[in-house]
């Protein structure tokens, strides 16, 4: 995917320098922003060309009473769902009672798509009696409204229709942009605080927050394998940390690493046959590659520093790292038998929690800055270093990718508590994902569900 | 493209191919003549309008559930006493041993070997300043400290063992140094004998 920062002539720098000047000027503080609300930061950046849709007025042809209100919701979590992307932009006016999106763009953005001239069209026709038979079909037209581009037909009950309103949604991102959506995905990470954090599991749009595990220990930094058949994290079940797979159609766990000392950090590779993890077994922090089943294949380390936090890049042939062998945590990568070890951040004391693109091309990572903790992009090579996240959204942690390479979900404790937000890396954008007065901690964005993969690649 | 352009298209083509050179009014004929091949479809009248368009395929959206498994403990566990074992605190980002903690790991190794036979816990723990990871090996990096300094003293270290807990247990629930410097710590749990 491209990036604004690459593209364009701006020097990304003098846009952090205006952001610090923003900053400076600010004499509000950051607690008068109400939590919800999309949060633009003071970055000049490219004015984004929005792809323009415009939703057609809906059609309900049923007897059943809550037929046109379960209209309304599909259309508004579709229209929600274009609006996340980022790349597409709803047009104004939308039909009666659907509400515009929280946060979109206001009018005279360069992102708004005020005018339906060159607007594509989606219908969405709801039909059928039947409340837990109802059949809805979505189309994508092409602009003007008479050349169909996509359509997909569903047979829902009306309770429980919405998982049908984000398939629809990703289709018509596929269509429009050429990349699948993120609508299907859902990001798992560790709620509580205390002795007791158990996962937990949210949809992309916060919505459906569901407990995965349930022993009453600390479970941390949870990790989908890349086909979401298993889960990788770190337990304390029975008061021994352990290294654990969980397996997503069983809810059963199994143990990979449990050493005395670390049994931390697991990352997949990407094809889900290995994980490199972080364990002391040998004497201090070191990161080795292990089988599922515990097997250590490999160790990859070997220095009395700390070396954590390993995180594979999309090819499988190399690793990102943290290490504190100058005297402070930086990141590293090296290659997968542990060769080839170069150092990628420079500036600062404190650079860990290294997540790299689906694409490839950049590793997120957090850095302290003043006392705060922020997020930062770099290329793999070290170069072209980019602030994600400022100091008037206090602390930003634990990175973790969209599969669009677009989105990251952060751990912030922003809105006052610790919850999880998705930051729009190319806009600065950013939603909350989570709320409440727990720890919200450790996220980790799964890719799409390997069945609607499915469904999509046969149509 | 439409889908529906398109099969109009290839429905064209083929009654082209079926009546070549029998047909001079092609619009009309071959409107008729998709109707006569396609046995059974809907005739349409005006193959340019698509509105509304044959109904997709049905979609079936799986759910992707993860079943909960119920593990937790059936009664709550029973800690032994805590024998006058004294946590050691550390500085910032640090796991080198202070005088102080010096003097606290000697008391708390007398200790430890007058109940030999008692296996001990030895718990790292940071203040919340810092990221998840890191301070799950500095932590361990604490509590190996004071293993490595309680052996030292003479200690059986086959009956020490170390856990860390990164910043996920502080003692202390502020936000200030008073309550970080209470949160950098080694903290040791008898664990009973039968361990």
């Amino acid at each position: 995917m491209r990036r604004p920062w690459q593209n364009v002539g701006g020097d990304p720098r003098a846009a952090r320098m205006l952001a610090a000047a923003c900053l400076l000027c600010a004499a509000a503080p950051a607690q008068a922003r109400p939590a919800g609300d999309a949060i633009r930061l003071g970055v000049e950046r490219r004015a984004l060309q929005k792809v323009r849709v415009q939703l057609a007025p809906l059609e309900v042809d049923s007897r059943e009473p809550r037929a046109r209100d379960g209209a309304r919701q599909l259309a508004e979590r579709v229209v929600r769902d274009l609006h996340y992307t980022g790349l597409i932009a709803v047009a104004e006016p939308l039909p009666d009672g659907v509400a515009s999106p929280r946060g979109r763009a206001a009018a005279g953005d360069p992102g708004d798509a005020s005018g339906t001239a060159e607007a594509f069209v989606v219908a969405l026709r709801l039909e059928g009696d039947d409340p837990a038979r109802m059949v809805w079909t979505g189309r994508l037209l092409e602009p003007g409204g008479v050349i169909q581009k996509a359509g997909k037909r569903y047979t829902v009950d009306l309770a429980d229709a919405m998982r049908s309103a984000h398939h629809f949604a990703d289709e018509v991102v596929l269509q429009l942009t050429g990349e699948p959506g993120i609508a299907q995905t859902r990001v798992l990470f560790s709620r509580g605080s205390g002795e007791v954090r158990e996962l937990y599991l949210v949809d992309y749009d916060g919505e459906n927050i569901r407990q995965v595990t349930r022993n009453a220990s600390l479970n941390l930094t949870p990790r989908w394998s890349p086909d979401l058949a298993r889960i990788a994290y770190t337990s304390y079940f029975r008061g021994r940390q352990r290294l654990l797979v969980l397996d997503t159609a069983t809810g059963r766990s199994t143990r990979v690493a449990d050493f005395d000392g670390l049994n931390v950090g697991a990352a997949w590779s990407p094809a889900g046959t290995e994980l490199a993890v972080t364990l002391s077994r040998d004497g201090n922090a070191e990161i080795y590659r292990v089988r599922p089943n515990g097997d250590i294949i490999q160790r990859l380390t070997f220095d009395p520093s700390i070396e954590c936090s390993p995180c594979w890049d999309p090819t499988g042939q190399q690793i990102a790292f943290t290490s504190d062998r100058t005297g402070s945590p930086q990141v590293y990568v090296m290659d997968r038998d542990g060769t080839n070890r170069r150092r990628i951040t420079f500036d600062g004391r404190y650079n860990d929690s290294a997540a790299w693109s689906p694409q490839g091309d950049r590793i997120a990572y957090v850095s302290r800055v003043e006392g705060q903790f922020q997020v930062f992009s770099v290329e793999p090579d070290g170069s072209d270093v980019h602030q994600i996240t400022f100091p008037q959204e206090r602390d930003n942690e634990d990175p973790s990718w969209a599969p669009d390479g677009r989105h990251l979900v952060v751990s912030s404790n922003r809105s006052g508590s610790t919850n999880l937000w998705v930051i729009d890396v190319e806009s600065g954008e950013a939603r909350p994902l989570t709320w409440g007065r727990a720890e919200d901690t450790g996220p980790s964005w799964g890719g799409p569900p390997a069945a609607t993969a499915r469904v999509l690649g046969s149509e | 493209m439409s889908r529906n352009v398109v099969r109009v298209k290839r429905g064209a083509a083929a009654t082209r191919r079926m009546w070549a050179g029998l047909l001079l009014a092609a619009g009309l004929a071959a409107a008729f003549g998709l109707a006569g091949c396609s046995k059974k479809q809907p005739v349409k009248t005006d193959p340019t309008v698509t509105q509304p368009a044959a109904p997709p395929a049905p979609v079936q959206v799986p759910k992707n559930d993860i079943p909960v498994v119920d593990e937790r403990p059936k009664a709550e566990e029973v800690r032994p006493a805590d024998l006058g074992l004294k946590p050691v605190f550390f500085d910032f980002d640090k796991d080198d041993l202070s005088e102080e903690a010096r003097g606290t790991l000697a008391q708390n190794g007398r200790i430890m070997k007058e109940m030999a036979g008692v296996r001990v816990m030895i718990e790292g723990h940071c203040d919340e300043r810092g990221t998840v990871q890191y301070n799950l090996a500095l932590g361990e990096k604490r509590a190996r400290s004071a293993k490595q300094y309680l052996a030292d003293l003479g200690v059986d270290a086959g009956h020490l063992d170390v856990v860390s807990y990164g910043k996920s247990r502080p003692f202390a629930p502020g936000h200030d140094e008073a309550s970080w410097a209470q949160n950098r710590r080694a903290q040791f749990v008898p664990q009973g004998t039968g361990h």
